[in-house]
């Protein structure tokens, strides 16, 4: 093959106008495709305005309220002892000064659980204010809209359920307040949703809520006014869906062996009971499994029993009900010192359930005080509300109201070190992750007032 | 029947790894038996030879691995190891005669070849004095003389290397002063992590970006992967990387470029550095074949407590000893063998002045350490060069990889092997017995990559002094994961089926121009523009099913319950440039330039970003007042500066679109800065190069010092204001220098005898210098290191006493902040060579117990302090324990386990013999390499394990963990390779 040379070949001129042409064109090439890039999967903020968004607006936040309720229903169940711990850190388990009862301040442990409240709150808060301060829906349709009433439910039950279990409140980037500004937003929300509701099913979910919500704020006669107006049946309830990256029901997957046993009713009060009077709001059962997967410290091995009470993994988590409305009702009248027409509507709620052993009735508790009433009133709620987070908010707040009457609460530390050596949380710190990035809180928070001390007995004014 | 046969889902490997076996060596040696025929055919032919030798000028030592060949012709070959060569078929005639290698100058001879006669040409190779003349690319515009350069290159002759590695990632280690190559874990085809000049980014990763024949290929591991709920750890762990999907014996050099300085042309995505790997091409001349096996074996080190453990036989593993593949020696319980690898390679490359070609091809067959570990993997590559005319040729070069390997459940994996088996007793079977934990076993881990890169270059120069480059290249890479827990799984009787499938795609533009002109006598300019952009696009698609009907082989869609996911991301980076190098006189060299880049990830107000350089070179040794008995000697400064984009979302303010109750929902993602921009790393680096003793000591010296500005942090975000994850941001800064230093030194040269020796120093620190706003928390902290260590210490270790603990103690970096290397040649008679190669790296601590104290788990560590080591549920300590092990060994404690992770390790050992006296004529270079690799460690402090072990996330991680990890293994390997 003869070779020619091309420099030869052509004038210079044209080759540099080639050069350039190329290189122009390349360039241009280059920077024009660089930087206009829209990818798929995330949503752009500006995209939620649209009409078909507002749906999955309110069920996102409904969704962080499942996720909300599902965790903090696990962990207060250990700071609550209606749990036994099985040593089991890390994954799906606990950390060892939470399995004693105790969070430590600067623990991060429940900054995610902080997270899913918030969000559960600020989520629907935010679809409110598309919806109607920025029009998103017309005027003309927000009166008994129900996505704008699901959303004012939803921001409530988060609100009201962060109320019970932290100390204290912090919104919108503020400063810390006392915690009754959770269940006064709480309040407020409910209010607008039993004005807005445009069903009996979400009225008398905002109305129960609302009950809920003035028991805490003191305000009895609030209370008992807008219990009265739901009937025992009812029930409203954060619904689970299975979703392993969602709302599945916690307290489930940690006792259904894959692979984790990572808690245990074994010691538990409630599996004392159970196993005497068959009592089917908190049923356990020996799978036959031998001992969880951790191991207690000082203790070894615990013996592994599952609780029945959520049988899979979108068992719904109950959030308000008619029968809680009954006990507030009986609450507010032992406040009075009314200690024997509260007795009837505790049993009320009592004789409704079946004896998994006898298959009758449960026997009606039988009071001859107050103060008895009072136990009975605590042991009541102890059992019904088993394992759906209120038991730790209870205790706190019969503790901050002088309530009389013990309740049932077991030795755990004759089991093992950790229960003395980590001095009960009565409620939850401000996050670690709130107090680094909010620059209205402290990062470090007075660590003596939400303790009990040892030895004290909890739930007991 | 290598990957003919069909292998249907969950196919074990006994049987077909024996078949396949048996069918490849089979073709191994019916492909090599008719080469040789053919060969010894055209050998029938002769017209006339040449023969004879190429030797070291400087020590008449005999040169292997010279480029042998008659200029303008088609005939050609390499030196064997005794530096002989024998050119046969020649037609009568006068031609030139070249003999060229690497690093070494080039020679010419006239010779007259005449019918059926043989005639001898001996040639002598001169060492180049620091490679001054040698031709760079990576880091400058078009290409460049290494006396032009600012900073420094490192340059790895992987021919050179005298082990014969096994793969690309194994040629980079230790191979270079500021080369980190960091093994992930024993499990058989399990990457390793490279960093270049430790770490300078808070964030972002660290690892540098990879060009291969100048198309940008994928630089991070792929990925692992489990069943999507959060157990992502539900899978063998294993992160394969990219680079040991490239066959090593296709590689002729690899150039790395490690900090911003030198890395300014390539912009945005290179502040932590460039490698560039050159793949060999086609040299004129008649076709050269290379064929190699290699046959190994592994087994595993120590990496319990110690070997002579009273207490439990196997402690000394971990309790792994029964699930492990025994040494070739015959030690250890054998119940699964002993691995075995094996390796085939062919190459052939020749062509003539138009077209020239290499082509290979490469198969693999492995099993590893642990007992369901295995590999198998095929590659081929075909490279041309083409050249129809003067000034202008066209390169194409393609390489494509297939890797099937199957992985035994391990690492931090609740239903892996080696958790459980450490754990003993307190794993989720509560009991360490052999026949429960066999049952793992059954789950099959398969994972299927495929990578395919190809490029194209033209390279016009349509005068002498003006030169254009384009190269377009794309590269893709693919990995198929299937991992099964099937119908039985003691821990999902119903079974579990995940298929993930990730593709990741980069495509490349890449233009540079250059134009040299005289300005004067003395100064000539060299003006260099071009522009560059590289896409960057993930796809991944997941599918999941449980709860099979029972059948032996499912799919997804015969699960009750299945899922699918999908995800995608795609990134464009596209910059331009302009360069000019002012040549004075050969001796100084400045050079100025920038780089101007957009990137798709930066916020929509945040515009373009611009990276100056300048560079300085003085080839002091040329000046007259130099004494040329002094040697060479060169100065250099460069400064530069280049970056790190974001990631591809954290501009933009998103929601997370999330199913609930089987409909759509919306969760706040990303907040979103609109002003985000990329982190900019500024470094300056100045050093020199010094050869002497008439070119038989070098040395190279660097001392750089980077400073990384709007460093991106990951501030996180006030919960209660609805954002929760963390919001990238540029308000760090960090700080990072350190000191490289390369020795080499030929300290004895006869012609039958040498010894050469050389030693890599590489020095680094950083250091967090400004947080902007962000919030100090014990481990992020201005003052300490980036990703420090911070745990608790005990500060009464020796008191008989329960300990006292100070809590959040910072101990140091996690990374090495010191390395130093090695390596050592024996040249004995008849060209045996031995060489050693060894490492060690410290600074730098650990935290990890592996054995799960705080569980309850009993732990081999603890024996000696148990009351009785023998009765599990009693962890009661002996009165007289110390502070230290109390910590360590009480669960309620668990503490005590940060360690100075220091470490050496001999990389390899090898010895290469030239055996052609075993073969015909026509093969002119034959040898035997056996090469024993990671026999050997100590530890500073650490008592078990290996310091070496990255995470669940492998080699995409930034920080160490043992995660449940067993280490790399010992590996030996006999290597056959004969050149014909």
């Amino acid at each position: 093959m003869k070779v020619r040379n091309v420099a030869d070949a052509k004038p210079v001129g044209r080759r540099w106008r080639l050069t350039g042409a190329v290189c122009a064109a390349t360039v241009g090439m280059m920077i024009t495709a660089g930087c206009e890039v829209t990818n798929p999967g995330p949503v752009q903020d500006e995209f939620l305005f649209a009409e078909s968004s507002h749906a999955p607006l309110v069920a996102g936040a409904e969704r962080r309220l499942a996720q909300l309720i599902k965790n903090l229903a696990y962990d207060g169940a250990l700071m609550s002892r209606e749990l036994f711990p099985t040593g089991q850190i890390g994954a799906h388990g606990h950390p060892v000064t939470f399995q004693g009862g105790h969070l430590p301040d600067n623990d991060t442990y429940m900054n995610g659980r902080w997270n899913f409240g918030q969000q559960a709150r600020w989520i629907a808060e935010n679809a409110l204010e598309r919806f109607i301060e920025d029009g998103a829906i017309p005027p003309e349709e927000q009166a008994n809209n129900p996505l704008i009433t699901d959303a004012h439910i939803t921001a409530a039950f988060a609100t009201r359920i962060m109320g019970e279990h932290w100390c204290d409140a912090v919104l919108d980037g503020g400063a810390p307040e006392s915690n009754e500004a959770w269940f006064q937003r709480a309040e407020e929300h409910f209010t607008a949703a039993i004005g807005m509701a445009p069903d009996a099913q979400r009225r008398d979910a905002a109305t129960a809520g609302r009950a809920q919500v003035r028991m805490w704020l003191g305000d009895w006669a609030g209370a008992v006014s807008d219990a009265q107006q739901i009937s025992t049946d009812f029930n409203h309830s954060a619904v689970m869906d299975a979703d392993p990256d969602g709302a599945r029901n916690r307290i489930w997957f940690s006792t259904v062996d894959l692979p984790y046993r990572t808690i245990t009713t074994w010691n538990s009060w409630q599996y004392e009971y159970y196993n005497e009077t068959g009592d089917p709001r908190v049923p356990s059962v020996d799978p036959g499994l031998g001992f969880s997967t951790g191991a207690l410290s000082g203790f070894g091995q615990v013996p592994f029993r599952r609780q029945l009470k959520y049988p899979n993994g979108d068992s719904d988590m109950r959030l308000a009900g008619g029968v809680e409305m009954r006990l507030i009702e009986a609450e507010a009248l032992l406040r009075e010192g009314t200690w024997e027409p509260a007795m009837d509507l505790i049993n009320e709620v009592r004789t409704r359930n079946v004896s998994d052993i006898t298959g009758q009735p449960m026997e009606a508790w039988s009071a001859s005080s107050l103060e008895e009433a009072w136990e009975y009133l605590k042991r009541e709620r102890f059992i019904e509300f088993w394992l759906e987070g209120r038991r730790m908010g209870d205790m706190r707040r019969w503790e901050d109201t002088g309530a009389p009457g013990a309740i049932d609460w077991m030795d755990f530390e004759s089991m093992s070190p950790i229960f003395a050596q980590n001095p009960r949380s009565r409620c939850y710190t401000i996050p670690t992750n709130e107090r680094n990035a909010n620059p209205n809180v402290p990062v470090e928070l007075p660590t003596d007032i939400h303790f009990a001390s040892p030895g004290d007995t909890p739930g007991q004014g | 029947m290598w990957r003919f046969m069909v292998r249907n889902a969950g196919g074990g490997t006994g049987g077909l790894a024996r078949e396949i076996t048996s069918g490849v060596v089979g073709l191994f040696l019916v492909a090599l038996m008719g080469v040789l025929a053919t060969a010894e055919d055209a050998q029938a032919q002769e017209q006339g030879s040449i023969t004879g030798q190429v030797i070291a000028a400087e020590t008449q030592a005999p040169l292997g691995q010279v480029q042998v060949y008659l200029e303008g012709t088609n005939y050609g070959t390499l030196t064997n190891a005794s530096g002989r060569f024998n050119l046969s078929n020649i037609p009568a005639g006068d031609y030139v005669l070249r003999a060229q290698r690497v690093g070494l100058g080039s020679q010419e001879r006239e010779v007259s070849v005449s019918a059926g006669e043989q005639i001898t040409v001996d040639v002598e190779l001169r060492q180049e004095a620091l490679g001054l003349d040698e031709i760079l690319v990576t880091g400058t515009a078009g290409a460049a003389r290494r006396r032009e350069i600012g900073n420094t290159i490192n340059q790895i002759n992987v021919a050179d290397l005298p082990d014969r590695p096994q793969q690309a990632t194994d040629a980079l280690q230790a191979a270079a002063p500021g080369v980190e190559v960091m093994s992930a874990g024993g499990e058989l085809g399990q990457g390793s992590r490279i960093q270049l000049r430790g770490q300078s980014s808070l964030s972002m990763t660290n690892q540098p970006i990879i060009y291969i024949d100048g198309v940008r290929m994928m630089s991070q591991g792929f990925p692992t992967t489990g069943p999507p709920d959060r157990r992502a750890g539900r899978s063998g762990n294993v992160t394969q990387s990219p680079l040991d999907q490239i066959n090593p014996n296709d590689i002729e050099r690899i150039e790395i470029i490690k900090g911003s300085a030198a890395t300014t042309l390539y912009g945005t995505e290179a502040s932590a550095g460039v490698i560039q790997i050159f793949t060999r091409s086609g040299s004129a001349g008649a076709p050269l074949w290379t064929v190699e096996t290699q046959q190994g074996t592994m087994w595993a080190r120590n990496f319990g407590v110690d070997g002579t453990n009273r207490f439990e036989p196997h402690a000394e593993q971990a309790f792994m000893t029964p699930f492990l593949r025994s040494d070739p020696f015959g030690f250890g319980d054998g119940d699964w063998g002993t691995a075995w690898t094996q390796q085939y390679s062919a190459s052939v490359q020749g062509g003539g002045e138009a077209l020239r070609y290499f082509v290979s091809g490469q198969m693999q067959d492995m099993t590893g350490q642990q007992p369901s570990d295995a590999l198998e993997r095929w590659q081929v590559r075909s490279n041309f060069t083409f050249t129809p005319i003067d000034g202008l040729q066209f390169d194409w070069n393609s390489g494509y990889s297939n890797t099937w390997q199957q992985n035994t459940p391990s690492a931090n994996n609740a239903q892996g092997l080696t958790l459980n088996v450490f754990r003993q007793e307190r794993n989720y079977f509560g009991t360490g017995d052999f026949d429960l934990m066999n049952q793992i076993l059954v789950q099959e881990f398969i994972d299927t990559i495929e990578r395919f890169t190809t490029g194209g270059t033209v390279t016009y120069s349509p005068t002498s002094n003006l030169t254009n480059r384009l190269t377009i290249g794309y590269d893709y890479n693919q990995k198929l994961q299937r991992h099964l827990r099937p119908f039985g799984f003691v821990m999902t009787p119903q079974g579990i089926l995940h298929v993930n499938q990730w593709e990741n795609r980069l495509l490349t533009f890449d233009y540079v121009g250059t134009y040299n002109f005289e300005i004067s006598d003395a100064v000539r300019s060299n003006f260099s523009w071009g522009g560059q952009a590289v896409g960057d696009d993930t796809q991944m698609i997941e599918a999941f099913g449980e709860d099979f009907p029972g059948a032996e082989n499912p799919t997804i869609n015969s699960a009750a319950i299945n899922m699918g996911f999908e995800e995608r991301e795609k990134v464009w980076n596209a910059g331009f440039f302009l360069q000019n190098v002012f040549d004075i006189n050969d001796k100084y060299f400045v050079t100025l330039g920038a780089r101007v880049d957009g990137n798709s990830a930066f916020g929509d107000d945040f515009g373009l970003q611009l990276y100056p350089k300048a560079s300085a070179a003085w080839v002091t040794s040329d000046e007259d007042f130099w004494n040329p008995a002094w040697g060479t000697f060169r100065l250099r400064a460069a400064y530069g500066q280049s970056g790190r984009a974001p990631g591809a979302f954290d501009a933009v303010r998103t929601w997370d679109p999330v199913g609930y109750r089987g409909a759509p929902s919306f969760i706040p993602l990303n907040v979103g800065n609109p002003d985000l921009g990329p982190e900019v790393s500024a470094e300056f680096e100045t050093g020199f190069e010094w050869t002497t003793a008439g070119g038989r000591f070098d040395v190279d010296l660097t001392y750089f010092h980077q400073t990384t500005q709007d460093a991106l942090l990951d501030v996180p975000q006030t919960p209660s204001m609805g954002f929760t994850q963390d919001q990238a941001l540029n308000l760090g800064e960090v700080q990072n220098s350190g000191v490289e230093i390369a020795l080499n030194s030929s300290l004895v040269q006869r012609q039958a005898w040498g010894l050469d020796a050389g030693l890599n120093f590489g020095y680094s620190t950083n250091e967090i210098t400004d947080l902007g706003t962000v919030q100090e928390t014990p481990t992020l902290r201005v003052g300490q290191p980036i990703r420090p260590m911070i745990q608790d210490r005990v500060i009464n270790p020796d008191e008989i006493a329960d300990p006292e603990l100070e809590t959040d103690h910072f101990w140091g970096p996690t990374h090495p902040t010191t390395s130093i290397s090695g390596h050592t040649t024996v040249r004995l008679p008849h060209g045996i060579q031995l060489s050693a190669r060894g490492e060690y790296r410290g600074g730098h601590y650990m935290n990890e117990e592996v054995f799960a104290i705080g569980r309850s788990v009993r732990s081999p560590l603890c024996f000696e302090h148990y009351e009785d080591p023998f009765l599990g549920s009693d962890l009661t300590l002996k009165a007289d324990t110390p502070a230290i092990w109390r910590a360590r060994c009480m669960p309620a404690i668990a503490e005590g386990y940060t360690w100075d992770a220091s470490f050496f390790k001999l990389r390899s050992v090898s010895a290469t013999v030239p055996v052609d006296f075993a073969f015909p004529q026509t093969v002119n270079n034959a040898s035997l390499t056996l090469a024993l690799n990671n026999s050997y460690l100590w530890m500073k402090e650490m008592p078990f394990m290996d310091p070496e072990m990255l995470g669940n996330d492998g080699i995409n991680t930034e920080t160490t963990g043992f995660s449940e990890r067993i280490p790399a293994p010992v590996t030996l390997r006999a290597s056959l390779r004969i050149t014909f």
